[in-house]
């Protein structure tokens, strides 16, 4: 061997970074050759006075102590970032409301008939032709609802024995799902659900009428954990506002892919003609908001069970990072190893399809 | 002898190259534990590499407080990620290479506050040039310390970055590159380089070992 090949190995050979064979090669030159044995020597003494390198540290307890109000931070802003669907609030208290009467079991079936009598006069006054919309029922249902169908909300009955909130089309009379834009977070469907749903406690409503909706996850997970008379009142609200409950957990996911797939297609159709890395500035900010907003998910996904959604956004994160992390001076190969291996994975067409 | 030492370095802080069964099995309990809410599992983690962490921070940004804030971070965005950690055996890589993102956007937030000076511009780190060197017997430590903080400083933060996570914290180029996402042979050139630049820096205080 060479001392100049034996040269341009020792870091390499120092870091046991080499094939043992090569290792070999190596150790038998420096057996043999005084001056790069002493280059190796050079390194090792390098390293012993690297080791000394003494920075002052110490791990204080305050430091722990932080981690532990940065963690309980973090959960707090997780929930206000999420917040909870106000007919979820509504329910624990109509449920906490009625654990409260529990004790007195012999004066539950009393108030339940009553209320339910109250409910069911009410409606049928509202329900009387020529009669103007009794307070907090008709009035209480989003406006689009009442001029888009007539008389169009679905009348009680229909949205008391179908299982899946409907509204009714005045021109069809054909039931039809109501389903809210995907990818607004703060858009009108959604005010208007709040809206509904924020007067829904002055009229509860009769039990085991309204099943929650089959196909909506969040509720049926809630409806198992929550007392069996607490559910079919939040249901039969939804059912009265003719709208489907939207999930926020869809919606805040469909957003996120929406955004994620937006910017997999700009960073894979820029430079084509030989851009530099310093135009996807705009792309890696956005991959950072995303890979924050996508760990998140993550976490729901996992807590939830949806495995599907999970995988969906497992396999998005690695591509969020390679974005997220370009240099200001990558190289052309590097991004377009990005490129190449988003184009192996099929990401965009992963998300599309999801 | 210097793997051994890493190794005993590795079973008391985490660091790599000890990859016996028990301790990889320890490592992905306690993350299932902290999965399944146990707080007394992530205090376990952080205990394990808080020090390793801090000191690669520190190594990254020069300031004690800064350093400690930002290790801070490191481990609230890993508790808040570790659903998306794919393989527990290799949470301590992981973890570094949560604490690599937040250190440099906290240097580039640096850099951004102070009008584009980069670390290693003339004047933003001590000149070393002016002092007296010495040997290297008569250093003390802390000196000495000093010496090698001020060299790291100069380095440009990929060399900065790769050589702490070689020479400081005796990563493999493999476990480098996972951190970084250099290509191995960016990592190696990164690193003769920093070596380079730090034996021309150091070098005098050692009594003209270089």
């Amino acid at each position: 061997m060479r001392c100049e090949d034996c040269l341009a190995a020792v870091e390499e050979y120092f870091d046991g970074e080499l094939e043992p064979k090569q290792t070999e090669r190596l150790s038998a030159h420096f057996a043999a050759c005084a001056d790069c044995a002493a280059a190796l020597e050079a390194l090792s003494f390098e390293q012993e006075i690297y080791a000394r390198y003494d920075r002052g540290l110490e791990v204080s307890p305050a430091l722990w102590q932080n981690v532990r109000a940065g963690v309980a931070r973090l959960a707090e802003a997780e929930k206000v970032s999420r917040p909870v669907p106000p007919l979820v609030g509504l329910r624990g208290r109509l449920a906490a409301s009625l654990s409260a009467l529990a004790p007195r079991a012999a004066f539950a079936p009393a108030l339940a008939l009553v209320v339910a009598g109250f409910i069911f006069g009410a409606l049928w006054l509202a329900r009387r032709p020529g009669n103007p919309p009794a307070p907090g029922v008709a009035s209480n249902i989003p406006r689009a609802e009442r001029t888009e169908a007539g008389q169009a909300v679905a009348p009680p009955e229909v949205a008391t024995t179908a299982a899946p909130p409907v509204k009714v089309d005045a021109g069809t009379a054909e039931p039809q799902r109501y389903a809210p834009a995907p990818a607004r977070r703060q858009g009108p469907d959604e005010v208007k659900f709040v809206n509904a749903s924020a007067s829904a406690p002055e009229r509860p409503a009769p039990a085991a009428a309204l099943p929650p909706p089959a196909d909506d996850h969040l509720q049926a997970v809630e409806s198992a954990l929550l007392p069996a008379v607490a559910a079919p009142a939040e249901s039969d609200v939804v059912a009265a506002a003719g709208v489907r409950l939207p999930d926020p957990d869809e919606k805040e996911m469909a957003r996120h892919l929406e955004q994620a797939q937006a910017l997999l297609r700009s960073f894979q159709n820029a430079g084509a003609a030989g851009a530099d890395a310093a135009q996807f500035a705009y792309e890696r900010r956005l991959s950072r908001k995303l890979l924050e907003e996508n760990v998140t998910l993550q976490i729901g996904a996992e807590t939830a069970g949806r495995e599907e959604t999970k995988q969906v956004l497992d396999t998005l994160e690695p591509f969020l990072l390679d974005i997220a992390n370009l240099r200001d001076n990558a190289s052309r190969d590097e991004v377009h190893s990005i490129k190449e291996r988003m184009r192996k994975r099929e990401i965009i067409a992963a998300l599309q399809v999801y | 002898m210097r793997l051994q030492a890493a190794d005993m370095m590795e079973v008391e802080t985490g660091q790599p190259g000890a990859h016996t069964g028990t301790l990889m099995n320890s490592t992905e309990e306690l993350v299932a534990r902290v999965r399944g809410g146990d707080e007394e599992a992530f205090r376990l983690i952080f205990e394990r590499y808080a020090r390793p962490l801090l000191s690669f921070i520190y190594d990254m940004v020069g300031e004690r407080g800064l350093a400690e804030d930002l290790t801070q971070e490191t481990f609230v965005r890993a508790y808040k990620g570790l659903g998306s950690l794919r393989d527990e055996a290799r949470l301590s890589t992981w973890l570094f290479s949560i604490a690599k993102n937040v250190a440099r956007e906290s240097l580039r937030t640096r850099r951004r506050h102070a009008g584009h000076v980069e670390l290693d511009d003339e004047g933003v780190v001590f000149e070393l040039h002016d002092e007296r060197p010495s040997p290297a017997g008569n250093l003390l430590d802390k000196e000495l310390s000093g010496v090698i903080q001020k060299a790291l400083a100069k380095l440009d933060e990929d060399k900065r970055l790769v050589f702490t996570l070689k020479v400081f914290q005796q990563r493999s180029y493999e476990e480098i590159a996972e951190i970084t996402g250099f290509s191995i042979g960016k990592l190696k050139t990164d690193l003769h380089r920093a070596r380079a630049e730090m034996r021309r820096r150091v070098g005098p205080y050692l009594g003209g070992e270089q």
